[in-house]
């Protein structure tokens, strides 16, 4: 019954509700509402299980702590999203350096972005493996794309957001986002060809 | 429209963004281009293979919603056990009244106490020496017989002036009382006699 409460109430409820009588029960509506979404793209984004899982706690626990700065201007989702996307993005940065740090085989410019795509276009795939792999292939290619063409591309076919959307949410043009997103597929297409043609029979 | 066009079209065309027209025109290229029919089945592909996701079950989210909330809750206790015992800050006045206070010791205290120890250090050592309880070195006598001379000018000087400012005090008594008419005894008028020379002396 009290799911169904719960349901029928809006972000922007939930969002007044948790900023103006601390409540902890609309604040946990919320955090079940966006909890799947978010650790899509943030497993997307940050390539690893327990790195998305911190990020997601990082953000949902910092987002309660700034709740009050939340005025509505966009709708929580895309505030939300945009917040965990920055988080994820500092992730990646903290990363970066310790991969430099430990040369743990992170590319450091576009050159070896490059070579590494064509490393992994290179493998001849097994047949029964392909659709299996494609999926894990992705996600290598994902790991070498710059950051701003990979946040497009996971907002795009991770989420399935919409050009508009994703240009509120990362404050950029429409067109910067088509731009981004047209490059990070002719890279993901290049580097998975031979998984492609399998994949789709 | 080119096939580079249709490209960059794909998009829209997925996201129903194009308009009637637009999109007739894509949907007749892509019948008749297998290139371009090719590259939005891969878009396909790649969007059926990333929204799939690969979930964790519930207890992963369950575990994190755990975590996140008893950390919420630990922050909120926090700020309960904080904001009681929160009280007006007088630091804004504490601190110059006590800058002044240290100045008013430093400047004025400290150097008279000081003054006043070493010239009772001085007179003790002084004693103590006519009783012979202590032995000094030629030189540290000299200069303890120094420093007495000093403080014994010091109060002969503030004893003569307290004396000469009383004695004055008493003059202008008696010259008031002259200059009213009142009849001075004998002694009176010497001793007012006496001071004037005296004091025309000194001048």
């Amino acid at each position: 019954m009290a799911v169904a409460v719960d349901n029928i109430l809006s972000d922007l409820d939930l969002v007044r509700q948790a900023q103006q009588q601390d409540d902890l029960k609309a604040y946990e509506v919320l955090v079940k509402r966006y909890e799947k979404e978010a650790f899509g793209l943030a497993y997307t984004l940050v390539g690893s299980r327990e790195d998305a899982k911190d990020v997601l706690q990082e953000t949902f626990f910092n987002l309660y702590l700034s709740l009050k700065n939340f005025r509505g201007e966009s709708s929580f989702r895309t505030y939300f999203l945009r917040v965990l996307v920055n988080r994820c993005r500092d992730e990646q940065r903290k990363k970066s350096v310790w991969g430099r740090l430990f040369f743990a085989g992170v590319p450091k410019t576009e050159e070896e972005g490059e070579e590494f795509l064509e490393g992994i276009s290179l493998k001849t795939p097994q047949d029964q493996l392909a659709q299996t792999e494609l999926g894990q292939k992705i996600e290598e290619v994902m790991k070498v794309l710059p950051w701003r063409q990979r946040t497009v591309f996971a907002l795009k076919f991770v989420d399935g957001m919409k050009i508009r959307e994703i240009a509120e949410l990362t404050e950029l043009t429409p067109g910067a986002v088509k731009a981004n997103l047209f490059h990070a597929v002719s890279k993901m297409r290049d580097a998975l060809k031979a998984y492609m043609e399998l994949a789709k029979g | 429209m080119s096939c580079k066009m249709i490209e960059k079209s794909l998009i829209d065309y997925l996201d129903h963004e194009l308009n009637e027209e637009e999109a007739t025109e894509v949907k007749n290229h892509l019948d008749q281009c297998t290139f371009c029919s090719e590259k939005l089945k891969e878009m396909t592909l790649l969007q059926s293979h990333l929204s799939k996701k690969n979930l964790p079950d519930d207890p992963f989210f369950e575990e994190m919603r755990r975590s996140l909330f008893e950390r919420i809750r630990g922050v909120r206790l926090s700020k309960e056990m904080v904001l009681p015992v929160r009280r007006r800050s007088w630091a804004p006045v504490l601190v110059p009244v006590a800058f002044l206070v240290l100045l008013w010791v430093g400047v004025w205290i400290v150097p008279g106490r000081y003054q006043e120890f070493a010239m009772k250090k001085d007179l003790t050592e002084l004693a103590r020496l006519d009783e012979g309880t202590i032995d000094l070195s030629p030189n540290e006598t000299e200069s303890l017989e120094e420093e007495a001379a000093i403080v014994d000018e010091f109060l002969t000087l503030a004893q003569a002036e307290e004396t000469t400012s009383d004695s004055l005090e008493e003059d202008l008594e008696l010259l008031n009382a002259l200059g009213e008419g009142e009849d001075l005894s004998e002694e009176e008028m010497e001793e007012l006699e006496e001071e004037l020379a005296s004091l025309g002396e000194e001048v």
